[in-house]
């Protein structure tokens, strides 16, 4: 193309602008496919998947556990072979350093500057955050669902004798993944620096977990119990599937009763919490710049 | 394009700007004033990221507080200070800005690369900004700003920390591609050189308040240029003869102020001399620049 076509083409340029919310996604879904090119979330997702497949393959046609019990296990603790730490892992690897990046390179200025609001802004780093849960942990979960529908001979009646678990199995993805993925952008926004916001994330999920396990096996309380988010998923992750609550303390299981309302609420009070966290952070870029 | 009516910013105790009522004409605009002054407050209540403590700014015809994010669709915006994600090429972060914009992929990536082949960037923009020296990372920042074809284009002190040859690259390049795209052109600097070469009008602000809005023509054409001469007695026969040369003069305290109007004046005045016999005790051009101007209004 000659020069003169390019300076007339720059010349005459009208911008076709897409909505916010087009926006909103494509910079969900951008991030979410640079995400996965990364070979260490690449290696965790694909530790998730085998650890699913040797669950399909080796423990589910023993039948030992009831459907809804292989779910809550797989999205439970190692121990019970689950795939808890990988989803913790994804978290610390990804989730921490979304915002504290754009916070330490300063882009958030430009991206603030765009036609964004900064609930726009989270949101669109929290759907990155969902996509990636859904592929680690919810996807996992709906193939062991199909496994166990191919298990019971293709017959179509077994999806209305088990919808509660499908919408259960669905459900309690999400929930996983909102509770994982605002703690990460919490941590990532208030320490701003990947390495800290990682170590802050595991301390968010573990440490909590680690004292109330010791002061449960210490008092033998179970509403010790629910200071720990790990332990409030378990007990919500149990109602939904309509089995008995049991959590686990130093890998041995335990029986409790809690009920679902309390542990709900106190998860939703996380989620309030640290959503407002990371909109008062950024809303205090106004006095830094 | 811009007005600000008794727009009031305060951070804690500290007051950016002060009731600052101004209304910026369409064309290229210098906002000048120095540093601390209010500038880039202003361009942030302008662009809606800030919120203000007191009073309204519409800009291109819109409430900034009612008209909502999409408002910055209009906007291209240069921030002052580094922002620029290291990670990534030239390429991918200004498309990515492009995109966050609401432009396709498609047009993203065209249009990337002509904003950028205007900037002269030629296979640099496939390196990681981490490479980039800093007359490229503000050429990629410009980019950025342009790239979704903005009515307005926002620059805040664009030729910072650049070498003067980078400095006069930038702005012939923001002078050129803003007529080329028919932008408006807000330029927010200190250095009074940078208005003078790119912008039609200037606008100067200080200590949070407007002192002048005057198109930089006619503010050149208040410059003024004269010989500053001492003589001894006879001294009105030495003004008598600078009359009969037709010079222009004026009492300046102890001297005399000789309008200058080439070199040919410096042979007059010594002629005048010779012909009074007043001796000429000193003889010194000076002129009344655009700096001095500049710092008149902000004293």
């Amino acid at each position: 193309m000659s020069e003169a076509r390019v300076m007339e083409r720059y010349r005459r340029y009208t911008a076709a602008l897409a909505d916010r919310r087009t926006i909103v996604w494509g910079m969900g879904w951008r991030e979410f496919e640079r995400l996965v090119r990364n070979r260490w979330v690449l290696l965790v997702i694909g530790l998730a998947w085998a650890q699913t497949l040797l669950i399909a393959l080796i423990v589910m046609p023993q039948g030992f556990f009831t459907p809804q019990e292989i779910h809550l296990r797989l999205y439970g603790d190692l121990t019970g072979g689950g795939i808890r730490i990988q989803l913790v892992l994804l978290a610390a690897i990804t989730g921490s350093q979304l915002v504290s990046r754009d916070l330490g390179d300063q882009s958030i200025h430009l991206y603030l500057a765009r036609p964004l609001t900064r609930v726009d802004y989270l949101l669109a780093r929290l759907l990155t955050l969902l996509l990636l849960f859904l592929l680690a942990a919810l996807a996992p979960n709906l193939y062991l669902a199909l496994a166990q529908w191919t298990d019971s001979g293709y017959a179509l009646g077994w999806f209305g004798d088990h919808r509660w678990m499908l919408l259960a199995t669905v459900g309690y993805g999400l929930l996983v993944s909102i509770t994982f993925s605002l703690l990460a952008l919490a941590c990532s926004a208030l320490t701003g620096r990947s390495g800290y916001a990682a170590v802050g994330f595991f301390l968010a999920v573990y440490f909590p977990s680690f004292l109330v396990e010791t002061g449960y096996g210490l008092v033998q309380d179970e509403r010790i119990l629910l200071f720990s988010v790990l332990h409030l998923l378990d007990m919500v992750g149990h109602e939904m599937f309509e089995a008995p609550q049991w959590v686990t303390v130093y890998g041995f299981f335990f029986r409790i009763d809690l009920g679902w309302r309390t542990p709900l609420l106190l998860l939703a009070a996380i989620w309030a919490a640290t959503a407002s966290a990371v909109t008062l952070r950024l809303q205090r870029l106004e006095v830094t710049h | 394009m811009i007005e600000a009516r008794r727009l009031v910013k305060q951070f804690g105790a500290v007051t950016a700007l002060a009731g600052l009522s101004v209304k910026v004409p369409e064309g290229r605009v210098g906002l000048l004033g120095p540093n601390g002054a209010g500038k880039s407050t202003f361009i942030k209540l302008a662009l809606g990221i800030f919120a203000p403590s007191g009073g309204s700014v519409t800009v291109l015809g819109e409430n900034v507080a009612t008209a909502g994010p999409e408002l910055r669709q209009r906007i291209g915006y240069m921030p002052e200070h580094d922002c620029l994600p290291d990670r990534l090429t030239g390429v991918e972060f200004v498309v990515e800005m492009a995109q966050v914009s609401g432009m396709g992929r498609q047009a993203a990536i065209q249009r990337t690369h002509e904003v950028l082949n205007h900037l002269r960037m030629g296979e640099e923009k496939y390196r990681p900004i981490s490479e980039y020296s800093g007359g490229m990372r503000q050429k990629v920042k410009l980019a950025q700003g342009l790239v979704h074809g903005p009515e307005l284009v926002i620059l805040d002190e664009p030729t910072s920390g650049l070498d003067p040859q980078a400095r006069r690259e930038m702005l012939r390049t923001i002078r050129t591609l803003t007529e080329l795209g028919h932008s408006n052109v807000l330029l927010s600097t200190h250095i009074l050189h940078d208005v003078e070469q790119v912008c039609d009008h200037v606008i100067i602000v200080s200590q949070g308040r407007l002192q002048m809005v005057e198109q930089v023509e006619s503010l050149l054409a208040r410059l003024e240029d004269w010989v500053e001469v001492r003589v001894g007695e006879p001294r009105a026969a030495f003004c008598a003869a600078l009359d009969k040369r037709k010079l222009e003069w004026q009492e300046h305290g102890p001297a005399l102020r000789v309008g200058f109007r080439g070199d040919e004046t410096f042979d007059a005045i010594l002629a005048a001399a010779g012909e009074s016999g007043a001796p000429l005790l000193q003889m010194e051009r000076a002129t009344r620049a655009l700096e001095d101007l500049y710092l008149e209004v902000v004293k």
